[in-house]
């Protein structure tokens, strides 16, 4: 039961984090309307995602790899999402179009990862030093 | 039961327990001399001896094969509690827990670094041997170290 609460709460928190990034897209194309079948497809598309990203609070498999995984989930889910919409007319289309922007949100968030964990170190081992 | 007292001149206190070491009575002692007599010493155990430490003296505690074992600077040693149980009674003591199966002394932490998958490894104060500080763990370690 609390795994399955966890899950919906990851699964909610992605929602809200699609929807607000929708918002910005109308925002940004405001000549462009957003279908309901936009709509039906991108909001369960960022639940799953949420959800998905649970997998990176686990200790059970190594860090890279639980973010490979991730990289794979969602980068499966963007693809049959952008395929639903109709954006690309082909698969290798979406890929080219995707592989990119996918990449670069990693080694992004590999470089917020190793930075916030070097300052965490350098922060306990303030504190550890004024402890002796 | 017979109680002897001896008078002996030397730095640590030394209890013998005579008869039946699996008998009620003496399990009863014994969990005296670790609760009242201990007054905040823990018990600890090594090839059929016991003996009573501090906490202050044991660097870390880790379940190895489903036994609780107690690292001090005089080797290691087995314990019968259970970890989750000394992870709270021994929280004033410092202990923290830094992974599914360690709790750690933070008087002994020398320093801490980051690894590439995430996680931390913690060194050890005038020893070799490293431990590992798991991302789950991390958020209340970092809070228990800076107060």
């Amino acid at each position: 039961m609390k795994m399955f609460t966890r899950l919906l709460t990851f699964g909610f928190v992605g929602s809200g984090i699609g929807a607000c990034i929708m918002a910005l897209v109308i925002l940004l194309n405001g000549s462009k309307q957003i279908d309901a079948t936009e709509l039906f497809c991108w909001i369960p598309a960022s639940f799953l995602m949420g959800a998905v990203t649970m997998i990176l609070y686990t200790d059970k498999l190594h860090f890279w790899l639980l973010t490979a995984i991730h990289f794979v989930s969602c980068f499966g889910i963007v693809f049959a999402a952008v395929h639903l919409c109709g954006y690309m007319d082909t698969p290798l289309a979406s890929l080219r179009a995707m592989m990119p922007e996918f990449l670069i949100i990693y080694i992004g968030i590999f470089l917020a990862v190793y930075t916030v964990s070097k300052l965490n170190e350098r922060a306990v081992n303030k504190a550890l030093e004024k402890q002796l | 039961m017979k109680l002897n007292l001896i008078h002996a001149v030397q730095n640590e206190v030394e209890v013998t327990i005579k008869g039946d070491t699996g008998s009620e009575e003496v399990q009863r002692l014994l969990s005296l001399l670790h609760e009242d007599a201990g007054q905040g010493m823990v018990l600890l155990e090594r090839e059929d001896e016991r003996f009573l430490f501090h906490p202050s003296e044991i660097l870390y505690l880790e379940v190895i094969d489903g036994k609780t074992m107690a690292a001090t600077a005089q080797g290691q040693y087995e314990m019968k509690e259970k970890l989750y149980q000394l992870a709270a009674s021994l929280k004033r003591d410092g202990f923290i827990q830094i992974n599914k199966s360690t709790l750690v002394n933070i008087h002994f932490v020398k320093s801490i670094s980051a690894e590439f998958s995430g996680n931390y490894t913690a060194t050890i104060k005038g020893r070799s041997e490293t431990l590992t500080i798991s991302r789950s763990y991390f958020k209340a370690f970092k809070q228990f170290v800076r107060g």
